[in-house]
């Protein structure tokens, strides 16, 4: 396939949970290759765009294609190509990291000696030996998460949707996933990367969106963002885009607050 | 990875599934996980790094089972009696119904109202037609058990009394009458959650559930009454309502085959025992489940303030019964959390709403052609209001469940917080809960029966009202092991409340027994009166002198 065609296609979407309007027409176009940085506030709707293109959420309004699929047909071919590391370390923490990857490789019909003996490597290369057979439950945060981006590559996916995959992960752990979310981008994986720290998105991203208020307000390179906006740091770009700017005023009022014993 | 024997059963059902258009294979996979992680229990968050003991794998659901074994023979007794056929199963298919949706709503209401599932399995190519699927075997499975161990006796009597054909039709039935469960429930809940969305929608199911729990207790009892005092023995008159019952139709099929009824309504009746769970089944996949998950999503959705009156209140009765302050804290804090904890309610109420319908439901049964006032005065020898020991036995339970909550990751708290000696927790933790849910549903017993029974009784409401608080000290000493609001809730967790369960109604019955023998004397009952008041001090002051390290937290 050639770089050129949208490997995610999102076409006017709405979504509306009761009365309150949580995305208010979005429309992008992503090409295969590209780290997108997916940023906004809290409540700006990133979570709700990743879990329509998931197929958790349904009702909304627009067209969502995937892999040239459009998602709402109820097939779930396109769900065998990608990998979601979600925000809240949501798994069955009752199970062992065997019984879970053993799961995982039934539904993606793996073959599961030469899952068990990968991932066991791959847990290695994030410094987790000998734990494959403890419950999840008796994992650290940060464990937990590593396993979580494990469990969502194991099928070799196109599209990966990372939600905050860092939390807990130590900064040399970090280094290393940053470093295998470039490669895998070189390989031609698009990685939808959703994230509150700026720094992180501002390095590793090709390109970055910004939503404020269930639209896309920003889109574009890092390079392009400051330029338009003659600023220094994503942080400052996302400050400006959102209308923030008395941090220090409600950074004072909070700590005259604590004070008041 | 562990198979199970029932996965190996329902595997000669796999045609079944694939024909209607799910992936068996992986749907078989999800079901295995989930029996797995049904027999583990996420414990506690501050054993946290510790492997978990995996020969504690010891199931809860087990002595569910157990429990309703035990139960059976008292369902059994039934069939035993001289009636036909007919009724006997009518019968006791109807007590089945009423228990088996009180378990559905108590126990698995939380499998069927979850929605983080659907995070995890559904960005995994699992299609929403599976994941229904499983979720709703899933349900029926546990059904089915609970349905067998019920009927366990009455199956055994009625094929001694009756012969094989019995037994292969029962059993059958036994297996339908789950099906019916499960649709009658979630087409309840999928018509609350059209009507409302939220948070409010959380509260509505809570009350609802114990609506439904009341529903069914008390139109079975009702319909049994009608079916059964009136003609015991006589021939079948047909009803056009009989046709509602689906107890009747599991029911009819005996009445054509045992009793030779020629009867052509319960023909008609029988045709409904095949036909109706499998209708009801058809109509759940095809537009219940699919509206109800649509509609699950809002459960997700967050908002609504919870307000702040009565707080001028709270801290008066705080004040008053709790002498030091953590213990009022504590004491206050029970009260929000059973307020606000929803899977704590759903165990709780529906016992709470049963204790005060209970003893109302033994007046009804006991009228023997009297008028309702009439029995209220004269009946039991007078000492009808001594039924309210039923209502102790069934008060005292809702402390069983104070250990539980959804928040239990919360639990650390207790050891952040600079707090010497645990046992005051406890202690505002069973003050709270007495306050907030046993003393206002007795005063209401108790002020029911006053205006019935005049002044008289008030050194008996006074007697019970002293016992009530002994059983239900001993109740929660004896069922949490744990600091309250600890420990996550897991499916069928009623069943590590039978053997204190047992331990409380044997109790409560020698209290009573003593009080039925001494009630004419009212010197006597001063005497028992001051008895449990020197014994509940006593009580009280030794039931909480724990240190942290006696804490399993």
């Amino acid at each position: 396939m050639e770089n050129l065609e949208s490997i995610i296609s999102i076409k006017n979407l709405h979504m509306s949970y009761g009365s309150t309007n949580v995305l208010n027409g979005i429309n992008l176009e992503i090409p295969r290759g590209q780290i997108i940085g997916y940023i906004g506030t809290n409540g700006a709707g990133k979570s709700t765009t990743i879990k329509i293109m998931l197929g958790i959420l349904e009702g909304y309004e627009g067209k969502v294609e995937i892999l040239g699929q459009d998602i709402s047909n109820g097939s779930i071919e396109y769900k065998k190509k990608i990998g979601y590391v979600p925000e809240l370390a949501d798994i069955y923490e009752n199970l062992t990291a065997y019984e879970y990857i053993t799961f995982l490789g039934e539904i993606y019909e793996l073959e599961q000696e030469k899952l068990i003996e990968r991932v066991e490597k791959l847990m290695g290369l994030f410094g987790m030996e000998g734990v494959i057979n403890s419950r999840i439950s008796s994992y650290s945060k940060g464990m937990k998460q590593k396993l979580l981006i494990i469990c969502s590559l194991i099928h070799n996916p196109d599209i990966l949707f990372f939600d905050e995959p860092l939390s807990g992960l130590d900064a040399n752990s970090v280094m290393v996933f940053k470093e295998v979310m470039r490669s895998l981008a070189t390989k031609g994986k698009t990685i939808f990367y959703s994230s509150h720290i700026m720094d992180v998105v501002e390095k590793v991203s090709d390109r970055i969106l910004l939503l404020n208020d269930g639209q896309v307000v920003a889109d574009g390179s890092f390079e392009e963002l400051s330029n338009n906006d003659k600023k220094g740091s994503l942080e400052e770009i996302f400050n400006q885009l959102t209308g923030f700017n008395e941090h220090a005023e409600i950074a004072k009022e909070f700590v005259s607050l604590v004070e008041e014993v | 990875m562990k198979d199970f024997a029932v996965l190996r059963i329902l595997d000669k059902f796999k045609v079944l599934y694939e024909k209607s258009g799910v992936n068996y294979k992986n749907m078989r996979m999800i079901l295995q996980i989930k029996l797995i992680m049904d027999g583990r229990r996420v414990s506690n968050v501050m054993k946290g790094g510790k492997k978990t003991d995996e020969s504690k794998e010891k199931n809860n659901y087990l002595g569910l089972l157990m429990f309703n074994a035990f139960m059976s023979i008292f369902i059994g007794l039934i069939m035993t009696s001289s009636m036909s056929s007919m009724k006997s199963v009518n019968i006791v298919i109807g007590i089945n119904l009423f228990m088996m949706i009180s378990l559905m709503i108590s126990d698995f209401s939380a499998v069927l109202l979850d929605v983080k599932e659907k995070n995890i399995l559904l960005p995994k190519p699992i299609d929403s037609k599976t994941f229904n699927a499983a979720k709703t075997t899933h349900i029926c499975l546990y059904l089915a058990g609970l349905s067998l161990s019920l009927n366990l006796i009455p199956l055994v009597i009625g094929t001694i009394n009756y012969g094989v054909l019995f037994f292969v039709i029962f059993l059958i039935e036994i297996i339908l009458a789950v099906l019916i469960v499960i649709t009658i429930t979630s087409l309840l809940y999928t018509l609350v959650l059209k009507f409302f969305d939220g948070e409010k929608l959380k509260d509505i199911i809570n009350y609802f559930q114990i609506l439904l729990a009341f529903v069914f207790a008390f139109g079975y009892q009702l319909v049994l009454r009608i079916s059964n005092a009136t003609n015991m023995n006589t021939e079948y008159v047909p009803k056009f309502w009989h046709a509602l019952l689906p107890s009747m139709w599991f029911a009819s099929i005996f009445g054509i085959i045992i009793d030779g009824s020629k009867e052509p309504f319960l023909r008609g009746l029988s045709v409904l025992a095949i036909v109706g769970p499998i209708l009801l089944i058809i109509i759940y996949i095809k537009s219940v489940v699919p509206y109800f998950e649509k509609n699950l999503q809002k459960l997700n959705e967050n908002g609504g303030t919870i307000s702040r009156k009565n707080e001028k209140r709270k801290e008066v009765i705080a004040r008053l019964v709790c002498k030091d302050k953590i213990e009022r804290s504590m004491f206050k804090f029970t009260q929000n959390m059973i307020s606000t904890e929803r899977n704590l309610k759903i165990k709780v109420y529906p016992t709470l709403a049963m204790a005060v319908f209970m003893p109302v439901l033994f007046i009804f049964m006991d009228t023997n052609g009297k008028s309702f006032m009439e029995n209220v005065q004269t009946g039991f020898g007078g000492k009808i209001h001594l039924l309210i020991y039923i209502s102790i036995v069934l008060l005292c339970f809702c402390t069983g469940f104070i250990s539980n909550s959804d928040s239990y990751k919360g639990a650390y708290i207790y050891k952040v917080l600079p707090i010497k000696n645990p046992g005051v927790l406890l202690k505002g933790a069973v003050k709270g809960t007495i306050f907030k849910l046993i003393i206002p549903l007795y005063i209401l017993e108790g002020g029911v029966f006053l205006i019935f029974k005049g002044t008289s009784i008030i050194p008996d409401l006074i007697v019970m009202f002293l016992v009530l608080l002994i059983v239900t000290l001993m109740y929660f000493n004896i069922s949490n092991k744990a600091m309250p609001f600890s420990v996550k809730f897991a499916t069928a967790d009623s069943g590590k409340l039978v053997g204190p369960s047992l331990i409380a109604i044997v109790v409560v019955g020698v209290f009573a027994g003593i009080h039925i023998a001494i009630r004419n004397n009212i010197l006597f009952v001063a005497v028992y009166g001051m008895v449990l008041l020197i014994a509940n001090v006593i009580i009280w002051r030794v039931s909480f002198k724990v240190e942290w390290k006696d804490i399993k937290i």
